[in-house]
């Protein structure tokens, strides 16, 4: 074989080499991306299931606590609020988390101020219905925190992924971004205070 | 065996001092026997009732496929508790991995809490509040009096009813066919166009050969040569993909090597027909400068011997008979056929054949036997007969035959196989559902 020919012919291979593991390594950026993605949808699904749970228990609130209605109008407001904040995976900006961390966790302290108010009536606290109110939404608010931490989890593999070599070079040739994370809601790392 | 006993002695000592656990050695009972789902390192229940557990855990699977694993502890130390078995439950995989059908019950005796860990799939067949009334129901009247056993078994049972409700059926992997059948389209043809090419590159090679010097030699090489091909693209190919399929994807996917063989038909026939192109090629004539053609198996006849013909008849024997234009030389080429004839010892014929074989005298315990072969010459009815020895019966030897046999088959009984030695769970994953009590 001719010098030249072989020189071709490694040129040839390097390139082809260099094609599919750019191609591999965009595919694999894309899985993260999408698990990214459908993890937010999961965030978001909890955080709905919160939402569908308020009513009901608004109602049974009502029946035994109706002179409280100032707490409960705050929880429907704040509800009304929060159901319409929601976000879109391909728009998942520090901005719009941000104001969707903000509107749930209005929310939840509205949802804490209710459910202390309940430790006053004791026949509430009897009812089979509202009990089992009560477990679901501790459910949900640990399946909030599971997901949402799932949810950083994979935005940080995404990230340290776009940020290494040689991924970080197709990663900025093709407009893949770093993904935010959910951050502690302000004041969350103290524990909330129960006053009897 | 050095490393086990390590392991034992560290279990020992921890199971002595009502150990603190975290999620790296919290015993996984999977990992002994994939039969059990308890997991009671502190002795917190009686041997008795894990087994009891385990029996009605393992039916609960055997019907449903749902996966419930047991853990109770003394300690987890300060770990919260619903954190702890979200990451309990990922780590062990509780569950089938797509249906994520698995509950994890997480008992901690220091903080008198228990955790219902359910997987995605049976939040809808046990809500969190299902599993707060079963605790609030089943176990911590109970455990209130220090009863743990009797609140398990009660409450397991509690638990074992509701999920018995909904069954997991093994999951059928589907194969998409839409994007299947295109590949293997393709494939057929390539195998189909390598098989015509391959095919017409021998015929080729073949017809150009000088070596082989008549059509009959060429005819020969050509059906070696096609037969190869074959076996390649027909066995080899279907050996290779099976290898694949089975290695890596669905077994259904081996319907598809039936149509290896179909597909290379075509060039098949093609080699049959140029193969007879070439057994039929005129050649020159030997005697003067004209050429000869290949008569027709009825005009053939003419030329041939009555032996010859009768060979034709038998199928044992192919001739053909090639006549010159110009001078009327005659040349006559053989071809043996695969059949059971030989040759004739007498005339010569290839019409000799087994005509008749019998046990003349029967074999018995104390004598030989003898056999006799006759083989028949259908041309010319000459006849030769072979005796041949038959041994004496024996007793021990079709004792031993028996008793392999029986080895044989006794060796494939042994003991169930399944369950014993190590196992895991499915992988499925929670989402933090559940419901924890305390009492």
């Amino acid at each position: 074989m001719k010098k030249t020919t072989i020189i071709l012919i490694s040129i040839i291979a390097v390139i082809v080499i260099v094609v599919f593991s750019g191609i591999s390594k965009y595919n694999q950026l894309v899985g993260l991306e999408e698990n990214v993605n459908s993890q937010w949808a999961n965030v978001e699904n909890q955080y709905q299931r919160r939402a569908d749970l308020i009513p009901n228990l608004v109602a049974t609130v009502k029946g035994y606590a109706a002179h409280e209605s100032e707490t409960l109008e705050n929880v429907i407001a704040a509800r009304a609020r929060a159901t319409q904040v929601t976000v879109n995976p391909d728009q998942l900006t520090p901005e719009k988390l941000q104001e969707f961390q903000a509107a749930q966790g209005q929310l939840s302290s509205a949802l804490g101020k209710l459910l202390m108010i309940t430790e006053n009536y004791p026949d509430l606290k009897a009812n089979q219905n509202f009990r089992d109110l009560q477990v679901q939404l501790e459910g949900t608010e640990n399946r909030i925190s599971t997901e949402r931490t799932r949810f950083n989890e994979m935005s940080n593999g995404f990230n340290s992924t776009i940020r290494r070599f040689p991924a970080n070079i197709i990663a900025s040739m093709l407009g893949f971004e770093k993904k935010v994370y959910f951050e502690a809601e302000a004041g969350s790392n103290q524990a909330p205070e129960v006053q009897f | 065996m050095k490393k086990i006993l390590l392991g034992l002695i560290i279990l020992l000592s921890l199971t002595a001092s009502g150990a603190v656990y975290n999620l790296e050695n919290i015993p996984n009972p999977k990992v002994a026997d994939s039969r059990t789902y308890v997991s009671n390192p502190d002795g917190i229940i009686r041997s008795e009732t894990v087994h009891e557990l385990n029996v009605l855990l393992d039916s609960l699977e055997k019907a449903t496929r749902t996966e419930v694993a047991v853990v109770l502890v003394e300690s987890i130390d300060d770990e919260n508790i619903e954190l702890f078995a979200t990451s309990l439950f990922k780590n062990w995989g509780i569950g089938k991995a797509k249906e994520d059908n698995g509950l994890l019950v997480l008992f901690v005796l220091d903080q008198r809490a228990i955790r219902f860990e359910t997987g995605y799939g049976i939040e809808g067949l046990m809500p969190d509040a299902m599993a707060s009334r079963i605790q609030q129901q089943s176990m911590f009247p109970y455990f209130k009096s220090g009863d743990y056993d009797a609140g398990f078994l009660k409450g397991m049972q509690h638990v074992v009813s509701v999920l018995k409700q909904e069954n997991f059926e093994a999951e059928k992997k589907a194969i998409a066919w839409g994007v299947v059948l295109p590949i293997v389209a393709a494939i057929y043809l390539i195998i189909m166009l390598i098989s015509f090419v391959w095919i017409g590159a021998s015929v080729k090679k073949i017809s150009n050969n000088t070596m082989l010097k008549t059509n009959m030699s060429k005819y020969k090489a050509l059906k070696s040569e096609k037969a190869g091909v074959l076996v390649v693209l027909n066995i080899l190919i279907p050996a290779i993909s099976l290898f694949v399929i089975i290695l890596f994807a669905d077994p259904m996917l081996l319907v598809f090597l039936i149509g290896v063989p179909i597909v290379t038909i075509p060039a098949n026939l093609y080699g049959k027909l140029m193969m007879r192109k070439i057994r039929r090629k005129p050649i020159p004539c030997n005697a003067c400068e004209g050429t000869m053609h290949i008569l027709s198996e009825r005009k053939e006849d003419a030329h041939l011997k009555l032996s010859q013909q009768f060979e034709e008849e038998l199928n044992a024997v192919d001739y053909d008979v090639f006549v010159c234009d110009d001078c009327g030389n005659e040349a006559i080429f053989t071809l043996d056929k695969p059949s059971a004839y030989t040759e004739c010892p007498k005339c010569g014929t290839k019409a000799f054949i087994l005509h008749d074989k019998r046990v003349v005298v029967a074999p018995t315990f104390i004598n030989g036997g003898t056999e006799r072969t006759t083989y028949k010459c259908k041309f010319c009815g000459y006849e030769e007969n072979n005796n041949t020895h038959l041994p004496r019966l024996s007793r021990s030897s079709s004792l031993a035959a028996g008793a392999a046999a029986g080895s044989l088959f006794s060796g494939r009984g042994g003991f169930g196989g399944g369950g014993f030695g190590g196992g895991s769970f499915g992988g499925g994953l929670s989402g933090g559902g559940g419901a924890t009590g305390r009492w």
